[in-house]
């Protein structure tokens, strides 16, 4: 990457439309982090849907696009929090086009990161027991199962524990398949939230995960709670003063 | 036409969900646990997995090969085009005959033989426990190497009971030793043993088939012929590399093959003045069916992991979704799993596939993660999804999605603020 490029904070449809709250928790801990980035109102969808559709074409069309627009605004590194975004920013795009070259990276890897250098510190604690959901395009695609869990791990008070599935092993939330087959969705985001029955707090570093995981979850007011891990690190770092749908109880 | 059959499979998913009950938990913990962390598989996986690449990649010269080897040790051979002519040199063989024994062929399966040699007036009688449970009571199969796992030995005790007409315990053991003794009878009865083949070893002229009941031992040798089917994908270089698939086959699932069988043509002896004489204990004829059928075209198409399949079932006992829809999901008359919906998508059409659950699938990986092969599954899934748009398929809301995608750059059917 070269001096006159920028790092993208490619905040991703997910997180713009339904949880912006955790964008901004993101950029607040890149901030600490000092990594200075750019947010981009004008932001294309990555198309990793239309991948997933089966609209092939149509996909590549929207890679060579968006190519194209990281060119324009001369963007060198990409920073995201949507594990499907970075699955077809990382692995898609250098398919499409092969000399795609600009580093994408995952925001667990940003913060595992940090915390090793010193450069964010988690000091406030969070007295829980937690247990971690591996999104399929974060772990199977991705390969980061190390990441989330060591950062979960540096926050203190937390007890973390397993599930009965987890890494390699994780069970889709179903979040792909929700429209049209919502019930399928349902059954299999219910597994995930029983198999953490005993642990109560269940951490995802994936908005779409978030997305099903906790709609099930308050659907069925299931007793446990869904936890974004963005939120879960600015809390503990002190940037943000409470994290959405959990209570420490003063 | 679209909307028909995805009513269809929102039926059968509905239903799937609503009857799946107690196998929810068999499937999503009991199976799932036994095979997830498998210490014998890993380190197999590296080897076998080079292995298929170099037979995928050599394999017309390597079938060319096994056909002469095989014809040097007194085999009858035919490589089969397709599944019609594969079926035509069987029936041509059993002419005559009221009765063959079978034992489960994966590749029998997908051309369609049970029920070709009945519509003939043979009866065909399946000789491993599980296939016969499932052959007696008509039931769906669940998983491709336990077929009938999933039903209760009190029902399988009843249906037994009802069909060989005498007292039968639930009790697995009993279970067991009625199916044996009725199996015996059947097969000492019949004139033609059909099985599949695991491997078919080029070099030696070989094939080899592995085991844990020991009815493959004894119908590939009681009965005077034996006929073996297999698609041309079993065909392996030498000796040592049958017993790298063979390994990998038995520990997939964590098993012990009690036996393991290596055929080189039919029995013999030379004792009497020196003299050959063909079919003394075992097989008096030994033919070879070799199927070629969807594997050429699918090599065409970019399918050539589906070769590398060794039907060990791992990717049906990773899918979530048959988890949570039950066994229905994926099944069809040719093969049942995740690699069973790309194989029917290439035997039987894509509208088949999307009947079966094609839009189903969550991409979520698990299945590949799972395969010994790690064969990119759902990497297939969204091509054949694509093959199903071009031909008019497509999910009402995810045409809506692609619109949206188009017209709003997001996936949610509206304007949304991008940015923070
Ligand atoms: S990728 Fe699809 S077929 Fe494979 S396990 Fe997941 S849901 Fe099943
Ligand atoms: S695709 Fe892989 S996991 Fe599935 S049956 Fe074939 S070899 Fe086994």
């Amino acid at each position: 990457m070269s001096l006159s490029q920028k790092i993208l904070y490619y905040v991703g449809c997910t997180t713009c439309h339904l949880y912006p709250e955790t964008g901004k928790a993101m950029k607040k801990i890149l901030d600490t982090i000092g990594i200075d980035v750019e947010i981009r109102d004008d932001e294309p969808c990555c198309g990793g849907a239309l991948f997933i559709m089966g609209h092939i074409g149509e996909g590549i069309k929207k890679v060579k696009e968006n190519i194209e627009y990281f060119k324009i605004h001369k963007i060198g590194k990409i920073i995201v929090n949507c594990p499907e975004c970075y699955k077809t920013l990382k692995y898609d795009y250098p398919k499409v086009e092969k000399e795609f070259n600009i580093q994408v990276q995952h925001s667990t890897e940003i913060i595992a990161q940090a915390i090793k250098e010193g450069k964010l510190s988690l000091s406030k604690e969070v007295p829980l027991k937690i247990t971690y959901h591996d999104s399929c395009h974060l772990g199977r695609y991705g390969g980061l199962y190390d990441e989330p869990r060591f950062i979960i791990k540096s926050i203190p008070g937390i007890k973390y524990k397993e599930m009965e599935f987890y890494k390699e092993h994780a069970v889709c939330c179903g979040g792909p398949i929700r429209e049209p087959y919502i019930e399928l969705r349902n059954q299999m985001s219910l597994t995930n939230l029983d198999l953490a029955k005993r642990i109560k707090h269940l951490v995802t570093a994936c908005p779409t995960c978030y997305y099903n995981l906790d709609g099930v979850a308050q659907l069925f007011e299931h007793k446990v709670k869904v936890i974004e891990l963005i939120n879960l690190v600015a809390y503990s770092a002190g940037l943000i003063s409470e994290i959405p749908g959990v209570e420490l109880g003063g | 036409m679209s909307e028909k059959i995805f009513e269809q499979v929102m039926e059968k998913l509905e239903r799937g969900i609503e009857t799946i009950g107690d196998l929810k938990l068999t499937l999503t913990i009991g199976y799932t646990s036994r095979i997830m962390k498998n210490e014998r598989l890993d380190p197999l996986k590296p080897e076998f997995i080079e292995l298929k690449k170099e037979i995928v990649k050599n394999l017309d010269k390597l079938v060319e090969q096994a056909i002469k080897t095989l014809k040097n040790h007194f085999c009858e051979v035919i490589l089969a085009k397709t599944r019609e002519e594969a079926l035509a040199y069987i029936l041509q063989e059993v002419e005559g005959e009221e009765l063959v024994v079978k034992s489960k062929t994966n590749t029998g399966k997908e051309i369609g033989l049970v029920k070709k040699l009945e519509t003939e007036g043979i009866e065909v009688i399946e000789t491993d426990i599980g296939d016969r449970i499932i052959q007696i009571s008509k039931e769906k199969p669940s998983l491709p190497i336990g077929p009938a796992v999933h039903l209760d030995p009190a029902y399988i005790a009843e249906i037994f009971s009802k069909h060989y007409k005498v007292p039968v315990k639930p009790d697995p053991a009993e279970i067991v030793k009625v199916g044996r003794e009725k199996l015996r009878e059947q097969i000492l009865a019949a004139n033609v043993g059909i099985t599949g083949a695991n491997v078919v070893i080029a070099e030696e002229g070989s094939i080899g088939l592995i085991e844990n009941e020991g009815n493959i031992s004894l119908i590939t040798r009681l009965p005077p012929k034996h006929i073996a089917i297999a698609g041309i994908d079993k065909v392996v270089p030498t000796w040592k590399d049958a017993i790298t698939i063979l390994r990998v086959m038995e520990a997939a699932f964590d098993l012990r093959g009690a036996y393991c069988s290596f055929i080189k043509g039919p029995s013999g002896t030379s004792d009497i003045r020196g003299l050959e004489v063909l079919g003394m204990h075992g097989a008096q004829e030994v033919h070879v069916v070799l199927v070629d059928d969807y594997r050429t075209p699918a090599r065409e198409k970019g399918f050539e992991e589906l070769l590398f399949c060794i039907n060990c079932g791992r990717c049906f006992v990773a899918c979530p979704v048959i988890q949570h829809a039950g066994i229905e999901i994926f099944l069809s008359e040719v093969s049942t799993g995740p690699i069973g919906l790309v194989k029917a998508a290439l035997i039987k059409g894509i509208n088949e596939a999307v009947a079966i659950g094609l839009f189903l699938c969550t991409g979520c990986n698990r299945c590949k993660e799972l395969c010994p092969a790690n064969i990119d599954i759902p990497g297939m899934i969204e091509k054949l999804r694509e093959e199903a748009i071009q031909k008019g398929i497509i999910l009402p809301e995810h045409q809506k999605m692609l619109e949206s995608i188009q017209k709003f750059d997001n996936p949610f059917g509206k304007e949304i603020k991008k940015g923070l």
